[in-house]
C-alpha cells in the first residue's frame, strides 16, 4: 500500500528513515517515532539491527570465496528472471481472456466511445458494430485492426479473436419481449463505410481506397 | 546477442510514480537521467563496458540507479544477454556492502542470497516498488540488508537459546528474581553507576573483545547503553532506554551489564596471565 495522502506503507517510511541519517541515531528515531507512531516497533527494531549490524563481531561461518558467493548470487537472479517471465505469461493470458469490449477497453485507457472512433478514423456508429461484431470480420482490413490493437495496446491477433467471435446484442439495451431478440446481420465493412451517415468524406475516401487491398 | 539495439531512435526515459513520506513522486538525480539517456543509444557490448567501468570520477561511469533502470528495460526486451551482464555488475558493485552487514550471521551465505533475492524482486517488481533503488540505492540496499540481517539475527539467537542446557537457561529466570534483591540494594547501585564503571579508552579497547564473548540480550543491552548511549530508564514515558527495547526492568538491565563487566574482566584475567 502506498501514496495515500498522509498514510505511507512500512517499506517507504524505513526507505525514507535509511536515508535520514547515515549512523543509526537515537534522536534521529524518536524524531522519526514522532512522525510515524504507528511504526513506533518497526523503527525501533530496525534501528537496533541497524546497530547490532554495524557494531557486532564477525563470526566465523560458512563464507564461501568471493566468486563463489558471487556465482550463487547470480543463480538466485537467474530464478527470479524465471519466476518473472512466468508470471509475465501467466499475467499477459489473463488479461487477454479478459477482453470482453473494445470500448470498454478504450475507457480504460481514459477515452469516449466519440474519442476512440476519431483516434480509430471511424464514426461512433461503426465502431459499435465493429464491438457488437455486426461487421464481417473477414472484410475488415488489416490497417483497421492494427490500428484498433495499438490504440488500445492489445496484439493484433487479439483484435482479430475478439471480432471474429459471433454478432451480439448492443450492450446496455434493454428488450422487454420475451422473445429473444433477433441479432442484426453481419455486413461487411466497405458496405458499412459506404451507408455510414456520421463518416466525414476524407474518411470514406480514406476506408474505401483500402477496399481493393482486401479483395 | 545483439550488437546493436533494433531502435535507434532515442528513448525516452520512463518517469518514476511512486511518492516519498513527503508526498512527491521519486525523482532521479539529474545525472543518473542523462547517464541513463546515453546508456539507451548504446550497443549491447559498449553498454556492458561502460557498466564494468568502476571509478566514479571516470567518463561513462554509471551509477547503481542507472544500472537498475538498465536491468529493469533489458529485462523488459527480453535481453538475456544484457540482463545477465548488468546483473552480474550490479551485484559484484554490491557485495562488500551486503557481506558487511551480513558478517555477524552464521548462515551468511543464506542470508547474502535472501538480500540479492529482495533486491532483484524489487529490481523486477511490475508496479512502483523499487523506484527507491533508482534514486537512492545505497540507502535502499543498506536497508533490505539491514531487515534480512535482523531476520536471521533473530534465528540465530533463538536457535542458541535452543541449544543452550536446562540449567543455562534457568539462570534468566534467576536473573529476574534477582529483581527483588536489587530494589533492596538500589541505593548500593545509584552510588556505583554502570556507565561510570569503565573508562572510555578502556570501554573503547574492551568494546571488541566484550562483544565477543557477551551472549544475548546481555550484548544487545551492553551495545545499546555502553557505545549507542541509551539511557537504562528514563522518567520520559517517550525517551528510548534499554529496558524498554527489551521489555524488561531497568534493575534486570543493570544486572545484565555487571554481569557484563565480571565476564569481561574475567576474560581479561584470563588472557593477561
Amino acid at each position: 500500500m502506498n501514496n495515500f495522502i498522509g498514510q505511507y506503507s512500512l517499506d517507504d517510511v524505513l526507505d525514507a528513515y535509511s536515508e535520514a541519517s547515515e549512523i543509526p541515531s537515537r534522536e534521529i528515531l524518536a524524531e522519526w517515532i514522532a512522525r510515524y507512531p504507528q511504526f513506533e516497533h518497526e523503527l525501533i527494531e530496525f534501528t537496533v539491527a541497524w546497530i547490532q549490524s554495524e557494531e557486532l563481531p564477525e563470526i566465523p561461518g560458512d563464507q564461501k570465496d568471493l566468486n563463489a558467493r558471487l556465482q550463487g548470487g547470480l543463480r538466485i537472479v537467474q530464478e527470479i528472471y524465471e519466476k518473472r517471465s512466468a508470471e509475465d505469461q501467466t499475467q499477459n493470458w489473463q488479461s487477454r481472456a479478459k477482453m470482453a469490449s473494445m470500448i470498454m477497453e478504450g475507457s480504460l485507457l481514459g477515452w469516449s466511445t466519440d474519442q476512440f472512433a476519431g483516434r480509430i478514423n471511424l464514426s461512433v456508429a461503426i465502431l459499435r458494430k465493429l464491438e457488437n461484431r455486426l461487421i464481417d470480420a473477414v472484410t475488415i482490413p488489416i490497417d483497421l485492426i492494427k490500428l484498433i490493437g495499438v490504440s488500445i495496446q492489445r496484439d493484433p491477433s487479439e483484435i482479430i479473436a475478439y471480432l471474429g467471435q459471433p454478432p451480439m446484442l448492443q450492450s446496455g439495451q434493454m428488450y422487454k419481449s420475451k422473445q429473444p431478440p433477433i441479432i442484426g446481420k453481419q455486413q461487411g465493412f466497405f458496405d458499412a463505410i459506404r451507408n455510414d451517415g456520421e463518416l466525414t468524406d476524407d474518411q470514406r475516401t480514406y476506408w474505401l481506397s483500402l477496399e481493393s487491398g482486401t479483395e | 546477442m545483439s550488437t546493436k539495439p533494433p531502435n535507434v531512435t532515442p528513448v525516452s526515459v520512463e518517469p518514476l510514480t511512486r511518492r516519498n513520506t513527503s508526498g512527491k513522486v521519486y525523482k532521479r538525480s539529474s545525472a543518473v537521467e542523462v547517464q541513463i539517456s546515453a546508456a539507451l543509444s548504446l550497443s549491447d557490448e559498449e553498454l556492458v563496458s561502460r557498466a564494468s567501468i568502476r571509478e566514479e570520477t571516470a567518463n561513462g561511469y554509471l551509477q547503481e540507479e542507472s544500472l537498475v533502470y538498465l536491468i529493469r528495460t533489458s529485462y523488459q526486451r527480453k535481453n538475456n544477454f544484457l540482463c545477465n551482464k548488468l546483473s552480474e555488475i550490479l551485484l559484484t558493485r554490491c557485495q562488500e556492502q551486503v557481506a558487511f552487514r551480513v558478517r555477524a550471521i552464521e548462515q551468511k551465505d543464506d542470508a547474502f542470497n535472501d538480500v540479492v533475492r529482495v533486491l532483484f524482486e524489487k529490481i523486477l517488481a511490475p508496479d512502483n516498488s523499487g523506484d527507491f533503488l533508482q534514486v537512492r540505492f545505497r540507502f535502499a540496499l543498506k536497508r533490505i540488508s539491514i531487515s534480512i540481517f535482523h531476520q536471521y539475527y533473530r534465528d540465530q539467537i533463538e536457535e542458541r537459546e535452543n541449544l543452550r542446557p536446562s540449567s543455562f537457561q534457568s539462570l534468566d529466570g534467576q536473573e529476574n528474581e534477582k529483581d527483588d534483591w536489587d530494589q533492596v540494594h538500589v541505593a548500593i547501585d545509584s552510588d556505583l553507576p554502570v556507565e561510570d564503571s569503565f573508562s572510555s579508552v578502556e570501554l573503547e579497547s574492551l568494546k571488541r573483545e566484550a562483544l565477543q564473548i557477551l551472549k544475548e540480550p546481555i550484548r544487545t543491552a551492553f551495545i545499546l547503553h555502553h557505545i549507542k548511549g541509551w539511557q537504562i530508564e528514563s522518567n520520559n514515558p517517550k525517551e528510548i532506554t534499554v529496558s524498554g527495547y527489551l521489555e524488561t526492568t531497568p534493575r534486570t538491565i543493570r544486572n545484565w551489564l555487571q554481569q557484563a563487566e565480571k565476564e569481561l574482566r574475567k576474560w581479561r584475567g584470563d588472557h593477561h596471565e
